[in-house]
């Protein structure tokens, strides 16, 4: 990226479309709506060509709320006003505001979010983040982990003391002692144990990095993430971003930075690490920043810590929306075929039960049910909602694709007595080939002994009219079948299907007058 | 010709790496995984303790987090 401030930008239009300017060079630009900076771009990184010159369109998040009239200015990093006026967008006769629904002020965020950044707040209001922070650091360095703030936070405190304007969180590093991916994972999952041990909620984002849920004195909980690095062969390698030549002094002993008058602890050479994340350039503030992630680093990163979250950001947002949807919603054909066939007093596994549609009719026909589902806000709804309803269902927060979650949650399920069954429907086909694997094991633990498990799965590629991308994708049954078979399970019967509804990340209604395949499968463990 | 074919053999050899080496790597996770699981189990089960197996068994799964 070229140094700003060093060729003049014109703008030459400001409307519903997004902003028309000529510009030299990549420059960056801070957008502000009545003197309050909104989002900052770069115009050729952000924007593409138009004519002569560049139309920057508008971030997705922002769409919503361009309605009204506000005076809009763009400055460049230079500090020169290259547009000043009042713009109408949209058809209401209103002042535009960018805010949410309790009416706080919001900004796009570096990653293209519309959050409330901290430039947003008032001095006072970061003082229970800072708060978070000391803790986050202080139960860290209880489980011996030298941590200290990190990315955007670092770079705050090194740069201004002072929490950067377009941030909206806190996170938190820490460089292990151990010299090898499998003892950092190991490290990583000791302390988020001990963390939650001491009544913290936390989630695991890979094998080295987890978010610790600090709670907040007005009952809400605030999420640090809490990134793992170690040093390879002289290079540091922190989640996140980091991948590199690196000298073990410039991280230990650590020295201590000042964060908004309040001391903590940082690498001994924070510049180095700075230098890292945000390359040579890290003393100019750069709103618009984004990570250029490298290739390699990102490739080692994924083999050796990650692939335990497919798709799960995407079911919480779909099961977010799901919230405004009725209720009461009828069962799938499979969970009342599993009703028939199996013995009334087998007790039931739904496991990727999403919002408990099949638990919570099963559970209603007089079975136990346990529901297992990797995103917690389907498992938080559906759990407050079996509590106002009196739904005996038993419902966990359960990632399968973590293979430590699937050994005890399968010991535990194992250990019950009783006949049972197991319900899997459109979950082998909406997560990985090792998910998949993790499935049968699952299966095996808890089925042992000739109980049965009822898969639905889809066979023919769903294509969203939208474009968008399907969380569902199709296996072949015969591939199914041979991995069952590789399990010493028998299939004892076979029904493929047209036109079940099926929800594939957006919605089921969207499906319903769809006819994709599937395919229905009752599986006998000996 | 006859380099641009060397030029996908070795292309095609260098994927097959890259996929053999990623295997190896992701072996790591589950291992670690595992040793978690084994470690906090192993102790209890030496001393053949079944009820404080079962309370291992609930509190891993308590401290798992999400």
């Amino acid at each position: 990226m070229s140094t700003p401030g060093t060729h003049a930008v014109t703008v030459d239009l400001v409307d519903d479309d997004g902003i028309r300017l000529h510009a030299g060079s990549d420059e960056l630009c801070n957008l502000l709506f009545d003197d309050r900076r909104i989002w900052s771009f770069w115009v050729q990184r952000d924007g593409r060509p138009d004519g002569d010159g560049w139309l920057v369109p508008w971030p997705e998040r922002l769409l919503l709320h361009l309605e009204g009239t506000t005076r809009v200015t763009i400055t460049t990093a230079a500090g020169a006003t290259a547009y000043d006026a009042e713009v109408r967008f949209g058809t209401e006769d209103r002042r535009l505001t960018v805010v949410d629904r309790q009416g706080a002020p919001l900004g796009i965020d570096n990653y293209g979010r519309l959050v409330k950044t901290f430039e947003t707040k008032d001095r006072g209001e970061l003082l229970p983040l800072l708060d978070a922070l000391e803790t986050v650091l202080g139960l860290l360095r209880e489980q011996g982990l030298e941590a200290f703030p990190a990315y955007g936070t670092l770079l705050g405190a090194v740069r201004d003391g002072a929490f950067i304007g377009h941030d909206s969180d806190a996170d938190v590093g820490y460089v292990s002692r151990h010299s090898h991916p499998l003892d950092v994972i190991r490290e990583s999952h000791r302390v988020q144990r001990a963390i939650q041990r001491q009544g913290y909620e936390t989630a695991r984002y890979s094998g080295a990095a987890f978010q610790i849920l600090v709670p907040d004195a007005d009952g809400s909980r605030r999420g640090l993430d809490v990134f793992g690095g170690f040093f390879i062969d002289g290079r540091l390698a922190l989640m996140g971003e980091v991948f590199q030549p690196f000298e073990r002094e410039w991280v230990f002993p650590l020295g201590t930075t000042t964060l908004e008058g309040r001391e903590l602890p940082a690498p001994a050479r924070p510049e180095h690490l700075l230098e890292a994340m945000y390359g040579p350039g890290w003393k100019v503030p750069d709103p618009a920043f984004r990570f250029e992630k490298s290739a390699d680093a990102q490739r080692r990163f994924d083999w050796w810590f990650r692939g335990t979250r497919v798709n799960r950001p995407q079911w919480d947002h779909r099961y977010g929306l799901a919230r405004l949807l009725p209720p009461y919603q009828p069962p799938h054909d499979v969970s009342v075929v599993l009703h028939e066939r199996e013995p009334a007093d087998a007790w039931v596994l739904d496991a990727g039960c999403g919002r408990a549609r099949d638990a919570r009719w099963l559970a209603k026909q007089g079975r136990q049910v346990v529901g297992l589902d990797y995103s917690g806000v389907a498992m938080d709804f559906v759990r407050a909602r079996a509590a106002e309803q009196g739904w005996p269902l038993e419902l966990h927060t359960v990632n399968l694709l973590e293979l430590r979650q699937l050994l005890v949650w399968g010991a535990r399920l194992a250990a019950r007595p009783g006949p049972r069954a197991m319900l899997a429907r459109h979950l082998i086909d909406s997560t990985s080939p090792q998910g998949r694997e993790h499935v049968w094991r699952l299966a095996d633990m808890v089925l042992r002994g000739g109980h049965r498990l009822h898969l639905e799965f889809l066979t023919e590629r769903i294509e969203d009219e939208e474009g968008r991308p399907p969380l569902t994708r199709p296996l072949d049954p015969d591939l199914v079948v041979a991995e069952l078979a590789g399990w010493g399970a028998r299939v004892v019967a076979r029904e493929d299907l047209v036109g079940q509804p099926i929800d594939y990340g957006y919605g089921e209604e969207v499906s319903r007058d769809k006819h994709w395949r599937s395919c229905r499968l009752e599986v006998e463990w000996r | 010709m006859k380099l641009r074919g060397r030029e996908r053999e070795l292309e095609a050899r260098i994927a097959a790496l890259e996929a053999q080496v990623a295997e190896c790597q992701s072996l790591h996770h589950r291992f670690a995984e595992l040793m978690d699981v084994v470690t906090e189990l192993l102790v209890p089960l030496a001393s053949r303790d079944e009820a404080k197996v079962q309370e291992t068994l609930q509190k891993y799964a308590d401290e798992l987090g999400s």
